[in-house]
C-alpha cells in the first residue's frame, strides 16, 4: 500500500489596522451601515486617482520585518483584471511583479517537533467590496447587493512555500503568524471576523516523491481549528480519489465547516486570466535602509526572545512560556506584573489559570486590558502576605476584571479578611469536629483523606475567611489528639 | 501573427460583452492591427532597456493616514441601475 505525504502551502491576507483605506481617506474601519465608506476612489470612479496610504506601507514593511522577509528597496503596484460585482473598478490593485517583501520564515512547534517553514512574499493589495443576498434570500430570484464600505481596505498577502507536511503544522503556521502579527501591532489577525483569512493549497504525493501532486486551493476557512479540518478532509479526499484510479483536477474548494465537506467552486476554463499590468496611477515606492531599519526599531521583543528570555532569567517552565508569549497582551501582563515583584510562577499560574478563564468566558478583548498588571501585582500581594488566603483572591481577580477597580479596595468594599488567629479559628475547628463525628471516625480509622473535607468545613463556617493551611494544621493536630 | 477567433471569443468572454457580427469583423480587424503594429515594434532591439512604465518619473507619492470626507450614500448610489437596502443591486450571483 502506497504511503502518501499531505503537502500544503498557504496564502494568509491580513487586514492592516489603518484609519483610513489603501489608497483614499474613507474610513477603514468595519460598519455593517452598507455603502457610508465610499468614495470616488474607492468606487473607482472614472477620473479618480488613486494615492497610497503611508501608514499601510509601513505596517506592511514592518509584519515582513516580523517575519524575517527581506523588505525589497523597490515596489510597484499592478491591476489584476477579473469581472465580479464586489470589484467596483473590475480590476484589484496588488503587486504582482514586485512585492514589498521576499523571503522570510516562521518556526514552528508541533508534536512532532519544530520546523522553519519559508515565505515565499508579502505584497500589498487592496480588499474587495462585500455582497449579501438581496430579499428573496438564497435561491430566489432576489439577486446580489454590494457594499463596499470594505472595498479597497488594506490587506497585505503573506504567502509561504508549500513547507507544510500535516493538518497539524497547517494549523500551528496559521496560529504562529497570527502571534506575530499581533505583537507588531498591524492587524487585529481576527479570523473569525476575517481580519485575518487562510486559504490552504493542498496536494498529497507518495511518500519520497519529489514531484508536486496537483494541489486544490481550499477557500472559506475562518478558524484555525477548521484550517486543520479543512486540510485533513482535503488529503482523504485527494487520497481516495487517487487510490480509486482518479486523479485530482486542480480547482478551487469551499469549505463548509458545519458540514466538515468542502465543495468544487469550480468556474469556467480560462476565466482565470487575470491581464496582469503595472498600475499607472501609482509610482513605485523606494524604501531606503535607513527607513527600513527605522520601522524595524518600533517591533516589541517577539514571542521566541520573551520565551527564551523567561525560560532562562526567570525559571519558568517551557510550557508556560511557551503559552503565555502565545499572546501579545498575556506576555505585556506577564512581564510587568514580574516587574513589579510578582513572584514569576505565581504570575504565571495567574494569567494561564484565572485571567484565561475570565477572557474566554466574558468574551472580552484582551486588547481592552481588563486587568491592569498593578492590580494583579497587588492581588498576589496580598495573597503572599497571607491577608486573603487563594479562594478570595479569585473571588477579587473576577471582580476586578470585570469593574477595573484595585483590589484594596475590593477587599476592603467585602470585608474579607483572612483569619489566621489560631484562637479564633480553633473554635471553629472545635465545633466543626463536633458537627462531623463521623468524618472524625473514619479519619481515626485511618482514612486521612477525610481531613480534605473537614478542611472544607472550617472554610465553610469561617464564610471562606479561614486560612486553609492553619485549618489544616489546627485540625490535624486535633484530630491526633483524639487519637 | 494572426489574431485567432478564439482569442477574441475569449476576450469576448472575459470583458463581459456580446458582439453582433459587424462588431464582430470590426474588432477582429482593430485587434489584427495592433499586433501588427506591435509585431513591428519587435524587430527593436531592447536587450539592455529597461521596460518603461511610466513616462513620468515619481517616486513615493503617499498621503497621511487621515479620514476624509467621502460621497453620501445617496450620491454614490446615484448612478446604480438598482439598489436596494442602501446598496449596488446586481443580477443574482452568490
Amino acid at each position: 500500500m502506497t504511503t502518501y505525504e499531505i503537502v500544503v502551502g498557504i496564502e494568509c491576507h491580513v487586514e492592516l489596522k489603518t484609519k483610513t483605506k489603501l489608497f483614499c481617506g474613507c474610513a477603514a474601519e468595519f460598519s455593517d451601515d452598507p455603502n457610508r465608506r465610499v468614495c470616488p476612489v474607492c468606487l473607482a470612479l472614472p477620473g479618480a486617482l488613486p494615492v497610497v496610504n503611508r501608514q499601510a506601507i509601513e505596517y506592511a514593511v514592518k509584519a515582513a520585518l516580523a517575519l524575517h522577509c527581506e523588505v525589497q528597496p523597490f515596489s510597484r503596484f499592478d491591476r489584476k483584471n477579473y469581472y465580479y460585482p464586489d470589484l467596483p473598478g473590475a480590476y484589484q490593485i496588488t503587486q504582482m511583479f514586485h512585492p514589498i517583501a521576499k523571503g522570510g520564515y516562521v518556526d514552528i512547534e508541533t508534536t512532532k517537533g519544530s520546523r522553519r517553514i519559508r515565505l515565499n512574499r508579502i505584497h500589498v493589495e487592496a480588499d474587495a467590496g462585500k455582497l449579501l443576498h438581496a430579499s428573496g434570500g438564497i435561491g430566489g430570484a432576489g439577486g446580489t447587493l454590494a457594499d463596499d464600505n470594505r472595498a479597497s481596505t488594506p490587506l497585505i498577502e503573506i504567502v509561504s512555500e508549500p513547507d507544510l507536511r500535516s493538518a497539524e503544522e497547517a494549523r500551528v503556521y496559521g496560529e504562529k503568524l497570527r502571534t506575530i502579527l499581533e505583537y507588531a501591532g498591524v492587524s487585529d489577525v481576527k479570523m473569525e471576523q476575517g481580519s485575518m483569512r487562510c486559504d490552504a493549497n493542498v496536494s498529497v504525493r507518495p511518500k519520497g516523491d519529489p514531484v508536486l501532486g496537483t494541489r486544490a486551493e481550499i477557500k472559506n476557512v475562518n478558524s484555525f481549528k477548521a484550517l486543520e479540518r479543512a486540510v485533513n478532509y482535503e488529503a482523504d479526499r485527494q487520497i481516495d480519489l487517487i487510490e480509486d484510479g482518479g486523479s485530482v483536477v486542480q480547482e478551487t474548494r469551499g469549505w463548509d465547516d458545519e458540514k466538515g465537506v468542502s465543495i468544487s467552486m469550480r468556474l469556467k476554463e480560462n476565466a482565470h486570466d487575470y491581464r496582469y499590468f503595472p498600475e499607472p496611477d501609482l509610482p513605485p515606492i523606494l524604501l531606503d535602509p535607513e527607513r527600513i531599519k527605522g520601522i524595524g526599531l518600533t517591533l516589541p521583543e517577539m514571542p521566541e526572545d520573551r520565551k527564551s528570555r523567561w525560560i532562562k532569567e526567570l525559571n519558568l517552565p517551557a510550557c508556560d512560556s511557551e503559552q503565555i508569549a502565545s499572546s501579545r497582551f498575556s506576555a505585556e501582563l506577564f512581564d510587568r506584573t514580574v516587574a513589579l515583584g510578582a513572584d514569576p510562577k505565581t504570575a504565571a499560574n495567574w494569567i494561564m489559570g484565572e485571567w484565561t478563564r475570565c477572557v474566554r468566558v466574558k468574551g472580552i478583548g484582551m486588547e481592552t486590558e481588563p486587568v491592569k498588571a498593578e492590580h494583579l501585582a497587588a492581588l498576589l500581594g496580598q495573597v503572599s502576605a497571607g491577608k486573603i488566603n487563594n479562594k478570595q483572591a479569585k473571588e477579587v481577580f473576577e471582580e476586578m476584571f470585570d469593574t477595573g477597580e484595585a483590589p484594596e479596595q475590593i477587599i476592603q468594599r467585602k470585608g474579607m479578611v483572612q483569619v489566621s488567629d489560631t484562637g479564633a479559628l480553633d473554635a471553629i475547628v472545635q465545633q466543626v469536629l463536633a458537627d462531623h463525628p463521623k468524618s472524625v471516625e473514619d479519619y481515626r480509622n485511618g482514612r486521612t483523606q477525610a481531613i480534605g473535607f473537614l478542611v472544607g468545613q472550617v472554610m465553610k463556617a469561617s464564610k471562606g475567611q479561614a486560612n486553609p493551611g492553619l485549618a489544616n494544621q489546627l485540625l490535624a493536630a486535633a484530630l491526633e489528639a483524639m487519637k | 501573427m494572426e489574431f485567432s477567433e478564439q482569442e477574441l471569443a475569449d476576450l469576448e468572454m472575459l470583458a463581459r460583452v456580446e458582439l453582433s457580427e459587424s462588431e464582430w469583423n470590426r474588432c477582429r480587424q482593430a485587434f489584427q492591427n495592433v499586433l501588427d503594429l506591435a509585431a513591428s515594434l519587435q524587430a527593436v532591439d531592447t536587450e539592455e532597456v529597461e521596460p518603461m512604465i511610466s513616462p513620468i518619473h515619481l517616486m513615493n507619492v503617499m498621503r497621511e493616514d487621515e479620514i476624509r470626507p467621502g460621497l453620501e450614500r445617496e450620491e454614490a448610489l446615484a448612478q446604480a441601475t438598482e439598489t436596494e437596502s442602501g446598496c449596488f443591486k446586481v443580477p443574482r450571483i452568490l
